[in-house]
């Protein structure tokens, strides 16, 4: 039963990822290694971001230093967007270089930039989002499928918020709240990447990126 | 009979890379201007990135096969996960003890002694190899991998029985295993479909790793797994470095590559039907005329294994060497230049003909290949990671080993020589292994906790 609860939480959670990644992603090796390498600079910026909790923690009392940490925290995760996006300009400058005109792109996703790049943005945001829903769900899904447990025993035992407050639907809420999440990071991907590209072209090109700092903030202050 | 065969359309492809690295503008008479003039350089720079990409996929999915199977081993089967006291010979410092200064010590001191191992059977293979004692080497290969086929097979096949509390008969059991090996010997050291013998690769592969999982202390993996990785900086890199040496030497004599020990994403096999081909057409080729260097090349598919860990191998090495970089010039270029020529000639026709089996050839030939110790200590690296419970460890470690293959095989397209596989993905499988237990899982079971999704 805890089993099949945990294996039904994981086709919730992912489908639509799932279906995106088959559908542009799994046919292109590029896109697949830059699936990849979006999943990397999530993890290098939720590095930083505890590494700066653990510091803060120290200084202040709880409550500050955690919301403080989280505010950085997607501070970070935007500026990792952002330098995956330099990055991957400096590579298609690197790519044009060796790419004579009229030619066939060697990496389709990586030299048309400016063709398809929010296709590029999804390719990314969905490698993003992917493994932020996991690090956020695999723990807790794996309690679910413990022996006769519904939610998280460590919660009980610790949180200080109100066990109650999903009660039996606690799985589905979380499962619910990890699609979004996953679907949020590409569309903020895209987003911020859509202002990096007109930044300096046009007057309102920061609205996107700051739209999607806006709403990133928000996602995790009405979690709370 | 067999093996003669089947040796004979490997010795005639070996020696067409001989003729060609001879006189490739006899080869490729139609398209000297074409490889000789600047533009070929790009042309060979894209087409290798987009095989270098895809090459990096077809590294990825056994790797994650691999991987998947370790750590879903050390879920279900409670025996690899507990260590009952069997310890390997070559660790021999195995106290239980709580000091900490003392558990370094100690497994610093197994490293040291299971690298002393490494190293020493490296030589020895290399010794072997250097003087042509393929017998030897094929007998110790052979002799690895049937006891992993065999005995260690059925030792996990009875734990996972157990585990899933499923009873089959003893001669059922008996029948599947024996045929199970048997057909697993043959396409490892024979032939077979190159399907299935890349899954006897990933299934030993995974064995093995299980095998040091359940067997090494606890703490001595992290230090095997930095000192190996260490070693096999050393190894491939420096000048004198013993696999750099088996690379080189393989490649000295046109052994397609030293077959053993290597997982290949390539074709071995189907290249025996394409040089059947050109068995016709290049008959000037000598053909390799000492029977030991038969026996090198005898197996078509052949890939052997570790030997029950003693000895670790691992070569990420692309087929493409020089050489082969100027048959990749003639054949990359060949078929459009001919084909504006148009001469309907049929010197020309042979030539063409020549061409695209070479062409197919070097596509089948042009894998990635990476050693099977890579496998087993990737695997090592997420089975460990996956056994304390906590799924971020080892989805970090798994999305950090990957990335570190993509950078090594970034730098293979840069470098074009052999390069170790293990230093930058265990690298970077350790340090995610540690922040993201002592750092990383803290600040996101907060989260968690809080029911923030960030």
């Amino acid at each position: 039963m805890g089993t099949l609860l945990t294996i039904s939480c994981y086709i919730f959670t992912f489908s639509p990822s799932f279906c995106i990644f088959c559908r542009f992603i799994a046919h292109d090796p590029v896109r697949i290694i830059l699936f990849f390498l979006g999943s990397f600079f999530w993890l290098v910026s939720i590095l930083f971001s505890s590494l700066i909790w653990l510091l803060l923690s120290q200084i202040l009392p709880k409550p500050q230093s955690f919301f403080l940490a989280i505010s950085t925290s997607i501070l970070i995760q935007e500026s990792s967007r952002i330098a995956y996006f330099l990055l991957l300009k400096a590579a298609q400058s690197g790519l044009n270089k060796i790419t004579k005109q009229g030619q066939i792109s060697v990496a389709p996703g990586v030299s048309d930039l400016q063709n398809s790049r929010h296709m590029l943005g999804l390719v990314c945001g969905l490698g993003m989002g992917v493994i932020s829903a996991l690090f956020l769900t695999m723990n807790a899904f794996a309690a679910f499928s413990g022996p006769g447990t519904i939610g998280m025993p460590e919660a009980l035992l610790k949180s200080t918020v109100d066990v109650n407050r999903a009660g039996k639907y606690l799985p589905a809420f979380y499962s619910a709240s990890a699609l979004l999440l996953s679907c949020f990071h590409v569309c903020w991907t895209i987003m911020i990447w859509d202002s990096c590209h007109r930044f300096g072209r046009m007057p309102t090109a920061y609205l996107p990126g700051f739209a999607a700092l806006i709403t990133h903030f928000a996602v995790a202050y009405l979690d709370s | 009979m067999e093996t003669r065969i089947s040796s004979n359309p490997q010795g005639n492809e070996a020696s067409g890379i001989l003729r060609n690295r001879g006189s490739p503008q006899q080869v490729y008479g139609t398209n000297q201007e074409s490889s000789s003039s600047g533009g070929g350089e790009p042309q060979i720079e894209e087409a290798e990135l987009k095989y270098g990409a895809s090459h990096v996929i077809h590294l990825f999915v056994p790797v994650s096969i691999c991987m998947a199977m370790v750590v879903f081993t050390m879920n279900t089967v409670p025996f690899y996960t507990v260590s009952n006291g069997a310890q390997l010979l070559y660790t021999p410092f195995v106290k239980e003890t709580d000091n900490i200064g003392e558990k370094a010590l100690m497994s610093i001191g197994n490293a040291l002694v299971l690298l002393c191992f490494v190293v020493v059977m490296t030589v020895l293979l290399i010794m072997f190899y250097k003087y042509r004692c393929y017998k030897i080497i094929h007998g110790w290969l052979i002799i690895s991998s049937f006891l992993l086929l065999f005995l260690f097979t059925s030792v996990y096949v009875q734990e996972v029985m157990k585990s899933f509390n499923v009873s089959a008969s003893t001669p059922t059991v008996w029948f599947c295993l024996i045929n199970y090996g048997i057909l697993g010997m043959m396409c490892i050291h024979w032939k077979g479909p190159l399907m299935l013998q890349q899954f006897y690769l990933i299934a030993m592969s995974a064995l093995m790793a299980l095998v040091f999982i359940k067997c090494l202390p606890e703490w001595t993996v992290w230090t095997v797994l930095f000192v190996i990785s260490v070693w096999d900086l050393i190894a491939v890199l420096t000048p004198k470095g013993p696999l750099r040496y088996l690379v080189e030497t393989a490649q000295e004599r046109n052994e397609p590559i030293f077959p053993a020990l290597i997982y290949s994403s390539g074709m071995l096999y189907p290249y025996t039907l394409v040089t059947t081909v050109m068995a016709g057409v290049g008959e000037t080729s000598p053909s390799p005329n000492t029977s030991e260097t038969n026996q090198g090349n005898e197996t078509p598919s052949t890939s052997g294994l570790l030997k029950s860990g003693k000895k670790v191998k691992r070569i990420a090495q692309k087929v493409k060497n020089d050489n082969e970089m100027q048959q990749q010039n003639g054949g990359e270029a060949g078929p459009s230049t001919s084909r504006q020529q148009r001469q309907p000639a049929q010197n020309e026709q042979q030539h063409q003909q020549y061409h695209r089996s070479e062409q197919q050839m070097q596509q089948e030939e042009r894998g990635v290949k990476l050693g099977l110790g890579d496998f087993i200590f990737y695997s090592v690296l997420v089975g460990k990671a996956s056994s304390y419970y906590d799924w971020n460890t080892t989805i970090a470690c798994y999305v950090a080993i990957l990335i570190g293959l993509c950078f090594t095989l970034l730098l293979l397209a840069v470098f074009k020589r052999a390069l170790p596989a293990l230093p930058i993905s265990i690298f970077f499988g350790l340090i995610f292994y540690f922040c993201t237990r002592w750092i990383i899982t803290p600040f996101v079971t907060e989260l968690t906790l809080q029911g923030i999704l960030v």
